[in-house]
């Protein structure tokens, strides 16, 4: 266990690492920063004062070396536009798009699992049927396609709820729906496909040869088992929600991380661009680290190193 | 407990009555009837034994008992049970019958229990659903059974995972939860066949005690005539989908009517060898104090690697034209020894020795004659051949590696050596998938032949196939081994096959070889106690040998 997490947290640094040398060279031959900051119409001195100011006068190498020396001692660099610390920018982004996806990823459990479960014991029925194209559609359909066609029935035609902006529990109800959708059908497909797995092994028949009913069959044999492979996409699902949040977020003006990010990525916010990375690639790796672990509490067979070898 | 009903005649009814039973399975072509119109009874304190091969019906014949056939099999007819008709009802009447009336025990036990819920909690749930019992008094029950079924220790048990348990231990367990419900008739879906020998005759023992202990009737389904010599009173022989034959077990040993009865005797009774007096030929490979290990997965980020050994301090010569057996249980390193004198494992320590020369490494200029003197026929045929190449194809292949020849002779040298294992021309094109098991054992060794080897090993050559085509592979593999002379390693746990083809055998037990000797000599006279366990584990041949003594050694 201690040696899973050690191996783990390594690899994440290194992860962290690779993606943001990568973000900080992309960003930087990608377009002059000041000319998003001062505009086209500029004096040359005023540019050159600030291009000083910020170091981009300096060469490329020494720039980076100068930006994870930073790093080491808490400076994460600033907001060019209002000369904050580029961390501290987006941590106070950070509650608003937990609390989105969160409740978006609940609702995606919330919806999927059941619907997952109930079309593999009812494969074939029309509840199969029904709850998986639900499910391609909800995959299918891109998010600001889904937000959209939302707040047109629900925000302009029937008037019930708010298209944008946060406050009330209602101002959450389209945003979570529009991100959770996806989740939820990818989730449901996988629920009903790691169902199917499970409903025809030897364990179940010795369930039904117990006198055990369905329900408990289907509850107590069949759901922990499926549970092991669907945690594994939960892991994977965190990181759509992320990707999503940019979309949704945009679309229904919700002031988190990832309206922060288009912003900033339009601005040429080096500074708080590098912050999300970081942030957003610590997150990924927490939660791949969390799967990990939470394999090893659902399937005891994991515990113990794997047994040996079997002639 | 007893709930015999009173029938009008005024018999009572058997503890299990099946009439016409008719089970449909749905197939490419349509519904077939996978079994036809079966009828039996059973008692309460007999052993009923449907012997049987693959595709024989036997299974779903059981499994109809208590109708937990997959969906899309349905079954007709009448199975009384304790007077209940079974056929028809609801999944909340038959979970009322289940496990109260009747319980069943599968082949393959580790599987069958729920690998994430602890063994207790699974007895435990068995027993509440049958009983009304407090979660203490059910686990007090819990212990009693688990000691009852031989399991020391059971409080232990209790905690541990199916994953834990070895093969005979998790069968113990399942039998355990079958009885826990306390029901009269006892199923068991050829309970010992994914066993080890010595293993299957403590199961076997363990039902025989039980049966009279709670005088249980028993549905025994078994493909292995010596499991039924050891088993039944009465006997019902299956062939595609019907009885063919049905008596008392003695009748069905001395005088076998039905031509598939006297096939599956004649099974076990292979044409003995004629054994030859070993001669001082030189050993085609001489191997001298083998060890191979294999360390155990670490648990701990900075713990020392434990290892295991597989083998330890082994001496092997085998001699030309020699066929020696491996004989031992899963697990004592017999496979390991195997692939070690092939060259396939490198030793930790000794050495392999082919005709007086150390065994090549994959470097040297000779280590490619040695891949095509030395062959291996595995296990089991269906994962040996490639599904997606076509038979001529797969055995041409060797040929191809080599460079043997021009294209159109080797195409005749692969047709040749189906010829040789019996398979003509139309099964040239076919895919292994259109293939029969026995078809492609035969494949697998014509594969092998078809570069003409001096040495083979033959690991479990025919404990894939039924006991029939399974005869047939070892006459073949005897007369291939005449035909074409060459040393033959036969690793085994089927007593009964090693004593049939080889002339001198070693007995291994963790590792180490701790008998060796001429066959018959040590078949007829083990000095090694794990041989005479080994051996006298092994089911016997007729019903009339049966002793409770025998077993009581065990």
């Amino acid at each position: 266990m201690s040696r899973l997490i050690a191996m783990r947290t390594l690899r994440g640094l290194l992860t962290v690492w690779g993606l943001l040398t990568l973000v900080f060279v992309v960003l930087r031959l990608s377009g002059d920063p000041l000319d998003a900051l001062l505009g086209d119409e500029a004096p040359p001195e005023v540019v050159d004062y600030y291009r000083a100011l910020y170091g981009f006068d300096q060469p490329l190498w020494r720039q980076y070396f100068l930006y994870f020396w930073g790093l080491f001692q808490g400076d994460w660099g600033q907001s060019f536009r209002d000369g904050r610390d580029a961390l501290e920018v987006v941590v106070e982004r950070i509650p608003a798009t937990v609390q989105l996806g969160f409740t978006a990823f609940l609702f995606s459990l919330a919806l999927g699992i059941p619907l997952g479960v109930l079309a593999a014991v009812y494969r074939n029925t029309f509840l199969d049927r029904f709850s998986m194209g639900f499910a391609v559609l909800g995959f299918a359909l891109p998010n600001f396609f889904i937000g959209i066609i939302l707040i047109l029935i629900f925000s302009m035609t029937l008037r019930w709820l708010p298209s944008s902006g946060t406050g009330t529990l209602a101002h959450f109800i389209l945003p979570v729906v529009t991100l959770g959708t996806a989740g939820a059908g990818s989730i449901a497909r996988f629920a009903r496909s790691s169902m199917l797995e499970v409903i025809n092994r030897p364990y179940m028949r010795t369930a039904q040869a117990k006198g055990l009913r369905r329900p408990r069959r289907i509850m107590w044999h069949a759901v922990p088992n499926a549970a092991i492979p669907i945690v594994t996409l939960l892991g994977f699902r965190l990181g759509d929600m992320i990707a999503g949040s940019v979309v949704v977020e945009a679309v229904f003006a919700w002031p988190g991380v990832g309206r922060l990010l288009v912003n900033s990525v339009t601005a040429r916010e080096l500074a708080v661009v590098q912050a999300i990375i970081v942030i957003v690639t610590i997150t990924m790796v927490t939660a791949n680290l969390l799967v990990d672990l939470a394999y090893t509490w659902l399937d005891p067979r994991q515990r113990e190193g794997r047994s040996g070898h079997k002639n | 407990m007893t709930k015999f009903d009173i029938q009008k005649g005024g018999a009572p009814a058997p503890l299990l009555r099946v009439s016409g039973l008719t089970v449909t399975v749905p197939s490419p072509n349509g519904q077939m009837e996978a079994v036809q119109d079966v009828s039996f009874d059973i008692g309460r304190g007999e052993t009923l034994c449907i012997v049987g091969e693959t595709a024989s019906g036997k299974s779903l014949t059981a499994l109809s008992i208590l109708d937990l056939h997959s969906p899309g099999i349905s079954a007709t007819g009448e199975v009384l049970l304790n007077g209940h008709a079974i056929l028809g009802l609801s999944d909340r009447a038959l979970s009322e019958v289940r496990g109260r009336d009747a319980s069943m025990v599968f082949q393959e036990s580790v599987p069958a229990l729920n690998p994430v819920q602890k063994v207790g909690t699974q007895l435990i749930e068995a027993i509440r659903s049958h009983r009304t019992l407090s979660l203490e008094e059910s686990r007090a029950e819990t212990l009693g059974l688990l000691a009852s079924v031989g399991i020391r220790a059971p409080e232990q048990r209790l905690r541990v995972y199916a994953h834990q348990l070895s093969g005979g231990m998790a069968q113990r367990v399942m039998i355990a939860m079958a009885l826990c419900t306390q029901p009269s008739l006892l199923i068991a879906d050829e309970p010992t066949t994914a066993l080890d020998v010595t293993v299957q005759a403590q199961i076997l023992t363990l039902l025989r005690d039980l049966r009279a202990r709670y005088n249980l009737g028993l549905l025994m389904i078994s493909h292995d005539m010596g499991v039924v010599a050891e088993m039944a009173d009465r006997v019902a022989v299956m062939f595609n989908g019907r009885i063919v034959e049905t008596g008392p077990v003695a009748q069905i040993f001395d005088a076998p009517e039905h031509p598939f009865t006297r096939k599956l005797l004649a099974a076990r009774q292979h044409r003995r060898r004629k054994h030859k007096t070993p001669k001082a030929s030189k050993p085609i490979i001489e191997a001298k104090g083998l060890i191979r290990h294999y360390p155990n997965p670490r648990r701990k980020l900075f713990e020392r690697r434990g290892e295991t050994v597989a083998v330890d301090n082994v001496d092997i010569t085998i001699g030309q034209n020699e066929i020696v057996g491996l004989i031992g249980e899963s697990g004592s390193g017999k496979s390991t020894i195997g692939r070690l004198l092939l060259g396939l494992e490198t030793p930790d320590a000794g050495t392999v020795a082919i005709d007086g020369r150390p065994m090549p490494s994959p470097r040297d200029a000779s280590w490619q004659a040695l891949r095509r003197a030395f062959q291996v026929i595995f296990q089991d045929p269906h994962s040996a051949l490639d599904p997606r190449a076509r038979v001529l194809d797969q055995v041409r292949e060797p040929l191809d590696i080599f460079d043997v020849g021009a294209a159109t002779e080797r195409s005749a040298k692969a047709a040749m050596a189906l010829d040789q294992v019996g398979l003509d021309a139309s099964v040239h094109r076919k895919f292994p998938g259109a293939l029969s098991g026995g078809q492609k054992q035969r494949v697998v060794i014509a594969r092998a032949l078809v570069l003409q080897p001096r040495f083979m090993v033959c690991d479990e050559p025919v404990s894939a196939l039924d006991v029939s085509v399974g005869a047939q592979i070892i006459d073949l593999i005897a007369r291939i081994q005449r035909e074409n002379k060459m040393s033959l390693l036969i690793v085994s746990h089927d007593l009964s096959l090693v004593r049939t083809l080889v002339d001198r055998v070693m007995v291994v037990q963790a590792g180490r070889i701790v008998e060796e000797g001429e066959t018959s000599e040590l078949f007829d006279m083990p000095r090694h106690p794990y041989s005479r366990l080994l051996i006298s584990s092994v089911p016997v041949a007729h019903p009339r040998e049966r002793s409770p003594q025998r077993l009581a050694a065990i």
